[in-house]
C-alpha cells in the first residue's frame, strides 16, 4: 500500500513550513514512533507581529512503513498541503499507483535553537 | 438623579505650582460610563518654584509624559463642558492652564445613591512613563511612548499603599497594562491604593540574571562595560547603521538601571511620597529563555529575544559574535539565578517574588510513542521542558517564599487553543484570572507578614 505525506496544518496562523532536517534515507524502514522529519514555522510570514514568530515541530510516524521517495526540499517555504514524501508498506512496491491515503503521523513541538550567527 | 460636577479635586505639591493641558476625552458627550471608567486625562506639569526653569527633581525623568487620569466612582452619564479642552496642542502641553480644585470639566448624572454624601465622582490616577530617548515623543494618548518604565497610580488618600513591580515579557506586559494599556484594571481592582510600575523586555529581556546583575552592578562596572561596547563596536569591520547605533544605546541605557532597587516618587492628592523599592514583583518563566549570551571578558550577561537578530545589522551581530558566549540553561540553572536573585534582594528589602509558570501543554500535539525524542527530552520536547521549568518553580518555593501564578493551569481552564494560541500571549480573560491572581497572592502574603509581626 502507497501512503503519502502532506504538509499538515500545524497552528491556525500557519501557511508555510519548512523541512529542516529528514531523519531516514530514502529506501530506509522506520518503524512506529520512528522520528521522520523536523519542520520550521516562521509567523512572521503570515502575521505582522513578530513574537514568537519561529516553532519548531518534529513529525514521527504511528505505524511501520518504508520511505521510498522524498518530494519535497529541504529549507523551503513550502504551502500546506505540499506532498512532502511517498512511503509505503512493501518495500518493493510499485509507486507507480496514487497513494491510498495519509500517513499516520504524531507531531510534536520540539525546542531547537538556531544557530543566531547564521 | 443627582448632576455631580466634575470637578478636578485638590492636588497641592510644595515646591511646585501643579500645571495642566486641556483634557481630552475618552468617551462622548452623553455617553453612558460605568465606575471605574477613565473618562477624561490631561498631561501634567510641576513648575517648581524654588529653582525657577529647573525640572521638578522628583519627576524629572518623567516630566514629558506625565498624565493625570479621571476615573469614575459611580456608574452615570457623562456631560462634557467645552470649556475642558481647547484641542489641538493645548490638549497635550502642560504648561497653560493651572490646577484648579474648583474647575469643572462636566457634569456626572447618576443615582442619588450612586456616590455617598461629599464624594468625588472621579479618582485621580497619576500615569508617567520615562522615556528611552527624549526625542521619542509621542502624545497620541494615554500613557503612549517608547518608556523604559512606565508606571500608573492612585493618588487618593494619603499614601500609595503598595507598589508593584513588573518585570516585562510579552505575557506580563498586556496583563499588568490591561486591555487599554493604561493599567486601569489592575489599579481597580486592589482594594488599596496601589502603584503598578513596569519595566518593559525592549530590548533586554528581564530574566532573573540580568536582574541579578542590574542589582550588583556598581557604577564602576558600567563604565567599563560602557567604554569597552563603544570601543568594540567602534572597532569593527562592519559600519554600525543608525539602527545598530540605536539598538546599542538601548542596550547600553538597560544596562545602566536596576529595576529592583530603583526609587521614584508618587504624587498624591495632599503630599509627594518615595518609594524605595517595590513591595512586590512580578517575573516570568517565558522570560527565561534557554539561551543568554554573556561578555567573555567582563562576564556580564545580555537576554533578548532572539528574532531580534533579524533587526540587528552586521556590526551589531559581529559584535555579539565576537565579544559573547552562549550560555545554555536548563530548568536547574534558571533556579540557580533565581534563589541568587531572591537571596540578594532579601539583604536589602522585604520584596516579595510572584513568578508567573508557563503553559506546558501543546494543544496541538499527539504523541503516542516518545521513541523520536531524544533524551534528556527536556531539551528536546518543548511541553517536557516547559513541565521542568514549572516544576522547577515548586523546587524554588519550598526554598524561597515566592508565590507561583498558575498560567498553566488557568490556561487549561479556559482552553489553550482559543485563549493562548501561541503558548506566550495571554487572551483578555486569562489575563483576568493571572491579575486578579497576582492581587490575591499579595493581600495574603502582606497579611500573613503582618500576622507575623504581631505575634513578635
Amino acid at each position: 500500500m502507497i501512503l503519502s505525506l502532506s504538509l499538515p496544518k500545524i497552528m491556525s496562523e500557519m501557511t508555510t513550513a519548512q523541512i529542516q532536517i529528514i531523519y531516514p534515507a530514502e529506501g530506509s524502514l522506520i518503524i512506529s514512533g520512528g522520528k521522520l522529519l523536523d519542520l520550521q514555522v516562521d509567523l512572521s510570514l503570515a502575521v505582522t507581529h513578530d513574537c514568537p514568530p519561529l516553532s519548531f515541530h518534529r513529525i514521527a510516524l504511528r505505524e511501520k512503513v518504508w520511505l521510498r521517495r522524498i518530494l519535497a526540499p529541504l529549507d523551503e517555504e513550502l504551502g500546506i498541503g505540499t506532498q512532502l514524501a511517498l512511503f509505503s508498506t512493501q518495500a518493493d512496491e510499485s509507486l507507480d499507483v496514487a497513494p491510498e491515503r495519509e500517513l499516520r503521523t504524531s507531531i510534536a513541538s520540539i525546542l531547537k535553537q538556531v544557530d543566531p550567527w547564521s | 438623579m443627582a448632576r455631580v460636577p466634575l470637578v478636578l479635586g485638590p492636588l497641592k505639591l510644595d515646591g511646585a505650582v501643579v500645571k495642566r493641558s486641556g483634557f481630552r476625552w475618552l468617551c462622548v458627550d452623553g455617553q453612558m460610563c460605568r465606575a471605574g471608567q477613565p473618562v477624561a486625562y490631561c498631561n501634567v506639569g510641576l513648575m517648581n518654584v524654588r529653582q525657577p526653569g529647573k525640572a521638578f527633581e522628583a519627576f524629572s525623568q518623567e516630566k514629558a509624559d506625565f498624565q493625570a487620569v479621571l476615573v469614575l466612582q459611580a456608574d452615570g452619564v457623562i456631560n462634557i463642558s467645552p470649556e475642558s479642552s481647547r484641542g489641538g496642542f493645548l490638549d497635550q502641553l502642560a504648561q497653560y492652564n493651572i490646577w484648579e480644585p474648583s474647575f469643572e470639566i462636566g457634569m456626572l448624572t447618576c443615582k442619588d445613591e450612586a456616590l455617598p454624601a461629599g464624594a468625588m465622582p472621579t479618582k485621580l490616577v497619576f500615569g508617567a512613563g520615562r522615556r528611552v530617548t527624549e526625542v521619542a515623543e509621542i502624545r497620541a494618548g494615554l500613557l503612549t511612548g517608547w518608556h523604559n518604565r512606565s508606571r500608573a497610580w492612585v493618588a487618593e488618600g494619603d499614601r500609595v499603599e503598595r507598589t508593584l513591580l513588573s518585570l516585562g515579557a510579552c505575557e506580563t506586559t498586556a496583563m499588568i497594562r490591561g486591555q487599554h494599556f493604561s493599567y486601569m484594571e489592575m489599579l481597580n481592582a486592589s482594594h488599596v491604593p496601589m502603584q503598578v510600575v513596569l519595566i518593559p523586555d525592549d530590548l533586554l529581556i528581564p530574566c532573573a540574571r540580568v536582574v541579578l546583575e542590574q542589582v550588583r552592578r556598581t557604577p564602576e562596572q558600567f563604565a567599563e562595560i560602557a567604554a569597552d561596547m563603544t570601543r568594540s563596536l567602534s572597532n569593527g569591520s562592519q559600519p554600525l547603521s543608525p539602527n545598530d547605533w540605536l539598538l546599542a544605546g538601548v542596550f547600553l541605557g538597560a544596562l545602566q538601571r536596576s529595576p529592583l532597587t530603583e526609587p521614584n516618587h508618587v504624587l498624591t492628592r495632599h503630599s509627594i511620597q518615595q518609594v524605595t523599592g517595590p513591595d512586590a514583583v512580578v517575573m516570568s518563566l517565558v522570560a527565561e529563555p534557554i539561551r543568554i549570551f554573556r561578555h567573555r571578558r567582563l562576564g556580564y550577561s545580555l537576554c533578548f529575544q532572539e528574532y531580534r537578530f533579524r533587526a540587528m545589522g552586521q556590526a551589531m551581530i559581529e559584535w555579539l559574535n565576537t565579544h559573547f558566549e552562549s550560555v545554555m540553561r536548563d530548568a536547574e540553572a534558571i533556579r540557580r539565578d533565581y534563589c541568587e536573585l531572591i537571596e540578594e534582594m532579601q539583604k536589602r528589602s522585604n520584596v516579595h517574588f510572584l513568578i508567573l509558570n508557563v503553559m506546558s501543554s501543546v494543544g496541538t500535539e499527539n504523541v503516542v510513542n516518545y521513541a523520536a525524542f531524544d533524551l534528556p527530552m527536556g531539551e528536546t520536547l518543548r511541553s517536557v521542558h516547559c513541565k521542568e521549568k514549572n516544576l522547577m518553580l515548586h523546587d524554588l518555593a519550598s526554598e524561597h517564599d515566592i508565590s507561583i501564578i498558575d498560567i498553566d493551569a488557568i490556561t487549561a481552564d479556559w482552553g489553550e487553543r482559543k485563549y493562548l494560541p501561541d503558548g506566550v500571549h495571554l487572551s483578555g480573560p486569562v489575563q483576568d484570572e493571572a491579575r486578579a491572581e497576582i492581587l490575591r497572592c499579595i493581600d495574603e502574603r502582606i497579611a500573613t507578614t503582618s500576622r507575623k509581626v504581631a505575634v513578635r
